[in-house]
């Protein structure tokens, strides 16, 4: 990336490739999260093994916890119950619980129950997160697991309308990919297109986590950055040659209409620490020409907390797949980049002390 | 892996079994996504726990003909041929519990035909907005037997 020269009049989507496009929606993939599952103590049957009745998983951030469910149940029938409590576990009266109480919603990815975890953390003023700011760098977050309750029985109903199945989180995700395809495009032409194939091949790439797979289906859905034609300068040739393409060719024209920069939005959620969900329109490029960044859309919406100019640095920050980004980020490569398997950026926005 | 089960709607074996009151709640909210306004509802009975999709489907909540030839899951009810099912399970946009909502996307198409139809319908401005609600009260009421319960 350091080899394209000392012209900074280009912003910097002049040089995504598709290169560095796959090598960020990798990372994002590959992406990981502690999670320490334990049975509560009260529902483990009497001839249960005590003292092992605690999983360690390291969960990517694009699954579900429903589809945790089998190797947590193999788990339990190895080492904890023995035969006859194993006989009676009924996968569909589980349900998790976060260390403080709270139902955990086993439909969103598990990177959203953790960041979003990660942020109600930082609002509590005698939060254990540390995370301290310095001067003017951003905050340090440590990562700690994620520790759960996974009940066995007597699901809270009143809150629970559905018990947790990887069948009913096929569905959500699948009604998750169709919004996003809704927010980038007005319709939904790019999923409805897909064979029935594609879209069970699509959610089998979450459930065995393949990133080919994954991805063989979700790139003829989600769009890609590409190199902003700019006739008066290419990109130097000696390390783009391979990955730029001629600035003239129709060919790019025709992806250009596709690429991430010219959906009309991107599909983007901003969460609060144990607060509401904040969805609105993020178009990729500002009125005045410009690509619309973090810190814009940000400040935007969260006027108070992302003070944008001025000497009163922000009250907070942002969370994407775990990561604090810098503030001047592109909201259209995030779409294309950052998303989660689902299609959504999740922004989860966390108090600093 | 849990399969999906094609189940008729059985309305014989209808509100009867349920002793006591059960309590809907319901909602229209703007989808933030598809910009028109949804219907989120959920059911309990006198103990708090919530129905299930096939007990709901049972009550007389829904017009009997308003799923025909659907397919209905635990979870969804679908026709084969649409892209999104026409009942499903989701977060409520603002009030972080779980409903089930009729989903909006072919909403937009409904409310402008019915619009179309009426000379009230072709109102600009303000009235116009009044007229698009109707409308989709309107579209609303072909389904559900009666909105005020």
């Amino acid at each position: 990336m350091s080899a394209y020269g000392t012209s900074r009049h280009h912003p910097p989507s002049s040089f995504a490739t598709s290169a560095s496009v796959a090598l960020f929606r990798r990372l994002a993939w590959e992406g990981t999260v502690p999670l320490e599952i334990r049975v509560d103590p009260k529902e483990l049957p009497a001839n249960s093994d005590r003292g092992l009745e605690c999983y360690y998983i390291q969960a990517p951030r694009v699954s579900y916890l429903p589809l945790l469910m089998p190797e947590l149940r193999r788990f339990l029938m190895d080492v904890v119950f023995d035969d006859a409590a194993a006989r009676i576990l009924k996968e569909e009266d589980w349900w998790f619980e976060s260390e403080e109480g709270a139902l955990l919603k086993w439909h969103w990815p598990i990177g959203l129950i953790y960041d979003n975890h990660a942020i109600s953390a930082s609002a509590r003023t005698s939060s254990a997160a540390s995370i301290s700011t310095g001067t003017g760098t951003a905050p340090e977050l440590q990562i700690t697991p994620l520790k759960l309750i996974l009940h066995l029985a007597s699901p809270p109903t009143e809150k629970l309308l559905l018990p947790p199945s990887a069948e009913a989180c096929k569905q959500a995700f699948m009604g998750q990919l169709k919004e996003a395809d809704f927010i980038r495009w007005g319709n939904t032409k790019r999923m409805t297109g897909l064979r029935k194939a594609e879209q069970d091949g699509i959610w089998e790439g979450i459930r065995e986590h393949n990133f080919d797979d994954y991805w063989r289906v979700a790139s003829k859905i989600v769009p890609t950055t590409i190199p902003a034609t700019r006739p008066s300068s290419p990109p130097p040739s000696s390390s783009a040659s391979a990955h730029a393409r001629p600035p003239s060719s129709d060919p790019q024209n025709a992806q250009d209409r596709d690429g991430a920069y010219n959906v009309r939005s991107v599909p983007v959620r901003l969460y609060l620490p144990d607060g509401p969900v904040i969805q609105d329109l993020a178009p990729p490029i500002m009125e005045d020409g410009t690509p619309n960044t973090l810190t814009r859309y940000l400040s935007t919406h969260l006027p108070l907390l992302f003070l944008s100019q001025g000497p009163t640095p922000d009250l907070a920050f942002p969370l994407v797949q775990g990561i604090i980004l810098p503030p001047e980020t592109e909201m259209a490569w995030l779409g294309a980049c950052m998303a989660g398997a689902d299609g959504w950026v999740n922004v989860c926005v966390g108090l600093l002390q | 892996m849990e399969e999906s089960s094609l189940e008729p709607i059985d309305y014989a074996a209808a509100a009867a079994t349920f002793a006591g009151e059960l309590l809907c709640h319901q909602y229209v909210v703007l989808s933030p996504t598809f910009g028109v306004p949804t219907f989120y509802f959920s059911v309990h009975d006198s103990s708090g726990t919530p129905l299930t999709l096939t007990e709901v489907l049972q009550l007389p909540l829904f017009h009997r003909d308003a799923f025909e030839g659907a397919q209905v899951t635990t979870f969804s009810v679908e026709q084969s041929c649409a892209s999104f099912p026409l009942l499903s399970f989701g977060d409520h946009p603002t009030l972080n519990v779980q409903c089930w909502y009729l989903h909006p996307c072919g909403t937009k198409a409904a409310v402008e035909e019915i619009l179309d139809a009426t000379e009230e319908g072709k109102a600009g401005g303000e009235q116009r907005h009044l007229q698009w609600l109707r409308a989709w009260f309107t579209l609303l009421s072909s389904l559900l037997v009666d909105l005020r319960g």
